[in-house]
């Protein structure tokens, strides 16, 4: 089987019970995880891992236990799996002596794209992330968010099949940005495999609704933020309704079974549930019965932030 | 937009005992310590190296006094002459393994701290650039008077004990003082002066080469230009004003350096004026560091 | 963010080659060392003798050669460790190296591609600096032969110093300026342990020493050459970034 068709047939990355320790001090601990393809938003705390699984998909460090394989190969003695992957990685330390243009001429080259045109795929890639106007300015002077753009630049010079960019977004201006998710975005829909770590939860929140949670080394969490958030049926789900009367609100769902906790809060109502579905549905029936004015409702719970709030609180125990 | 407030949110400032200031260097000098004895090579593989030095020499110390050996060797009872020599001689070894230690311990010191920018870390806390200088001069001499102070000492102490009879240990009294002053002067060489290459370039790589290019190159083209022209030129060669200050002090004549006879008043004065430029060095880089950083310091 | 028209992604083709790889590398290593404060002290150092050489002259010093040639021998250690120990070193060091470790080339050839971009300027700096010096102190040109010794003595160091990087890239530089003052320390030694010393094979090769055979202190100094880049090429393929 080629390694292509074995990709095909097992998922871009297939990691089994892979740990990575850097003498005494751990890394990643018996992670298992099979990506399929798409886009990932590598999701946890400073010093959680998330890193070290990035550079161990990059093939740029090797598992001290366990195995992980990009596109069916070892990434790590694989040229042509390492021929796939364009990596950015987390830290600013670049070779500062070169243009960004030289810098990422020589990267292009050294990534098989052919010399006659690897200045051409440089200025490409260059001007997606905005740096055409710098290129030729010398990556020392360059501001933090200059050197993430021009990170990205070399990750996607070559134009590779999977990208891992490590907290891409660090440090860049908020106009950068929205430029820099939108492109991440367009790379995903063109059929790239992306994975982007961050430990600011928005950020991965803009790019996609897949995480892999990583703390303390281990996978804490994966697949959509929505579904992992329904997973965790042990904890009350919040639904907020504003409304013109939600004491009227209240009184018709206090004697619902599911409904755990009523509290209120200026002109709403925070309900906390053990059954969602259901407890929409009645919050549907009781607004039409008392023909209260509902000017929002909202579930502070649907988002990335609870998600991640809920699974690292109190060291990951659930 | 309402008028600026500050939110509690649930800082609260250090209220317990702070260090005084007077102290702070103390904690440069331990942070320097214990970065230093963090990794083998930086400090843990040359002090085994000084105590292996020692320990073999006084081990021929010891063989070289016994009846046994004076007997084999057709000394009848006479102790041989080369055991005097073995003082002076051994501290070529500790220079070499001083100096090696300087390139781990005394030449990153500075450089790796404006290399990694740490000097903002330093100077947005209350700590002065005397602080900051006293603590890494103390720190790094501290570690090699392990080496080049006390490697010697140990020795002259072995010498004290191996002696025949009281007399002659009330004879060889004087070679402890001379051990310390000798100890003290390299000591002063390889902790001021790769310190002070180390804050002229900001780069490690670069300071080590300026510090091996100076002590290895330029020492041994300053003794040759000595040998040609006058003593006076080769005491700028570290190694050499120290090794005539150590002959002098254990008042050995050596016949193989005849052809340079450095005045020990000019070996000394030498010594002391490149450490005192080197720590003059510092000061600057430090203050000027300060005073273009982040400052704060009271 | 596509403002200027630029033409589109261009893919990368195969994986390239080894010998292409490192043709890159060098030409990158060359430029950022032209760029760089590391040549210009590189230049100061090989020039100093030139200056001693013009004192020398000045006292009318008749040149003992088997003397100063321990100079060039110091400062090839120097310049070795200086820009081949500590360009290796550094990449590791300061995580450049993450950029070379995860494209798709043969990790050889980054040693490859340094070595042959570095070790030139390092042997002609040396080159150069002797025949200045000698030659500004007796008007006269030194011998081929110590020329030859001391290239071919500061290609074995840089070999030595790209072995010593991949062992301890952290402190490749002062350790590769340790086991060079050692080497030398032990060269003047007058036991059979100094034939495995590049300073000895370096001054017999210049002629200097007792044997005067050019062939045996060039196969001595390719043998050690060859041991510390075989250790070079077999630990860079270990190495983790």
């Amino acid at each position: 089987m080629t390694a292509a068709a074995g990709a095909a047939a097992t998922g871009v990355v297939v990691a089994e019970s892979c740990s990575k320790w850097y003498g005494h001090v751990l890394g990643v601990s018996d992670v298992s995880w099979t990506f399929a393809g798409g886009i990932v938003g590598l999701l946890g705390p400073n010093g959680a891992g998330k890193s070290t699984l990035i550079k161990l998909m990059g093939g740029l460090i090797r598992p001290s236990r366990g195995a992980l394989t990009v596109y069916g190969g070892d990434p790590f003695v694989d040229i042509e799996v390492r021929r796939r992957i364009g990596y950015a990685p987390e830290h600013e330390a670049t070779w500062d002596e070169l243009s960004a243009l030289e810098l990422v001429t020589a990267m292009a080259r050294l990534s098989g794209v052919p010399a006659g045109r690897a200045d051409a795929a440089a200025r490409h890639a260059l001007a997606e992330v905005g740096m055409t106007g710098a290129m030729h300015r010398r990556v020392r002077g360059f501001s933090k968010g200059m050197r993430q753009r021009t990170k990205l630049a070399t990750a996607i010079v070559h134009d590779p099949d999977f990208l891992l960019l490590d907290e891409p977004l660090t440090g860049v201006d908020p106009m950068a940005r929205i430029d820099i998710v939108a492109r991440i975005k367009q790379l995903g829909e063109a059929g790239k495999t992306v994975v982007v770590s961050s430990h600011v939860l928005y950020e991965i929140e803009a790019l996609t609704s897949d995480i892999l949670v990583i703390y303390r080394g281990q996978v804490l969490a994966e697949g959509n933020v929505y579904e992992i958030r329904t997973l965790i049926d042990r904890h009350p789900h919040r639904i907020r309704v504003e409304c013109d009367r939600p004491h009227a609100l209240a009184a018709a769902l206090a004697g619902e079974d599911h409904v755990a906790r009523i509290s209120f809060e200026r002109g709403a109502l925070v309900l906390e549930t053990r059954d969602p579905d259901r407890c929409y549905d009645r919050i549907a029936s009781a607004v039409l019965d008392a023909e209260l004015a509902v000017t929002a409702l909202s579930s502070p719970d649907n988002n990335l932030g609870a998600v991640f709030e809920y699974l690292t609180r109190d060291g990951g125990r659930r | 937009m309402s008028t600026g407030q500050i939110h509690d949110l649930g800082y609260k400032r250090y209220a317990g005992s702070r260090r005084s200031v007077a102290t702070r260097w103390r904690v440069i000098m331990r942070h320097q310590i214990a970065m230093a004895w963090k990794t083998w090579w930086r400090f843990k593989a040359w002090l085994i190296l000084a105590v292996l030095a020692t320990g073999i020499t006084i081990a021929l110390l010891y063989a070289f006094s016994t009846s046994v050996f004076r007997i084999f060797a057709g000394l009848a009872g006479e102790r041989p002459q080369f055991v005097a020599v073995l003082l002076p001689l051994s501290l070529f070894w500790y220079c070499n393994i001083a100096f090696f230690a300087s390139l781990f311990v005394a030449v990153p010191a500075v450089a790796g701290d404006l290399q990694s920018g740490a000097f903002t870390f330093y100077f947005a806390r209350s700590l002065r650039p005397r602080d900051y200088v006293i603590g890494k001069l103390a720190g790094i001499a501290a570690m090699l008077s392990l080496i080049i102070l006390a490697g010697p000492l140990a020795l002259a102490i072995a010498r004290l004990g191996l002696s025949d009879n009281l007399d002659q240990v009330i004879a060889l009294l004087p070679t402890l003082p001379r051990a310390l002053a000798i100890g003290a002067l390299g000591t002063l060489i390889y902790t001021a002066v790769p310190l002070g290459f180390s804050a002229v370039v900001a780069r490690r790589g670069h300071a080590i080469a300026l510090w091996v290019g100076y002590y290895v190159v330029f020492g041994a083209m300053v003794n040759a230009l000595g040998r040609a022209s006058s003593p006076l030129v080769a005491s700028l060669d570290l190694a050499e004003s120290l090794r005539t200050v150590a002959l002098e002090l254990y008042d050995l004549h050596m016949a193989g350096r005849r052809d340079l006879d450095i005045p020990v008043s000019a070996a000394v004065i030498s010594i002391l004026g490149q450490a005192a430029i080197a720590i003059g060095l510092v000061v600057w880089r430090v203050r000027r560091a300060q005073q273009t950083g982040v400052g704060g310091a009271s | 963010m596509n403002a200027t028209p630029t033409p589109g992604p261009v893919p990368a083709g195969r994986a390239p080659g080894a010998g292409a790889a490192a043709w890159t590398l060098a030409g990158i290593t060359v430029t950022r060392l032209f760029r760089s404060k590391a040549l210009w002290l590189c230049v100061l150092f090989a020039a100093l003798p030139v200056g001693f050489a013009v004192i020398m002259h000045a006292l009318r010093v008749t040149p003992f050669y088997n003397d100063i040639f321990v100079l060039w021998r110091l400062i090839l250690a120097l310049l070795a460790a200086m820009l081949v120990a500590s360009s290796i070193g550094e990449d590791i060091e300061d995580r450049t190296g993450t950029y070379l470790w995860s494209r798709p080339i043969a990790r050889w050839a980054v040693l490859a591609g340094k070595l042959c971009a570095l070790s030139p300027f390092v042997v002609a700096l040396v080159v150069a600096s002797w025949c200045a010096t000698i030659g500004v102190w007796t008007s006269a040109a030194p011998s081929a032969a110590s020329c030859l010794g001391l290239a071919a003595g500061a290609a074995a160091a840089c070999m030595v110093a790209a072995g010593i990087s991949t062992l301890v890239p952290r402190h490749a530089m002062a350790l590769t300026i340790g086991y060079m003052l050692v080497d030398n320390f032990i060269a003047a030694w007058p036991f059979s342990l100094r034939e495995l010393m590049i300073a000895h094979q370096t001054t017999a090769l210049a002629g200097l020493a007792d044997d005067r055979a050019i062939a045996t202190p060039l196969i001595a100094l390719a043998a050690i050459a060859a041991v510390w880049v075989a250790i070079g090429l077999l630990r860079i393929r270990r190495i983790e970034v």
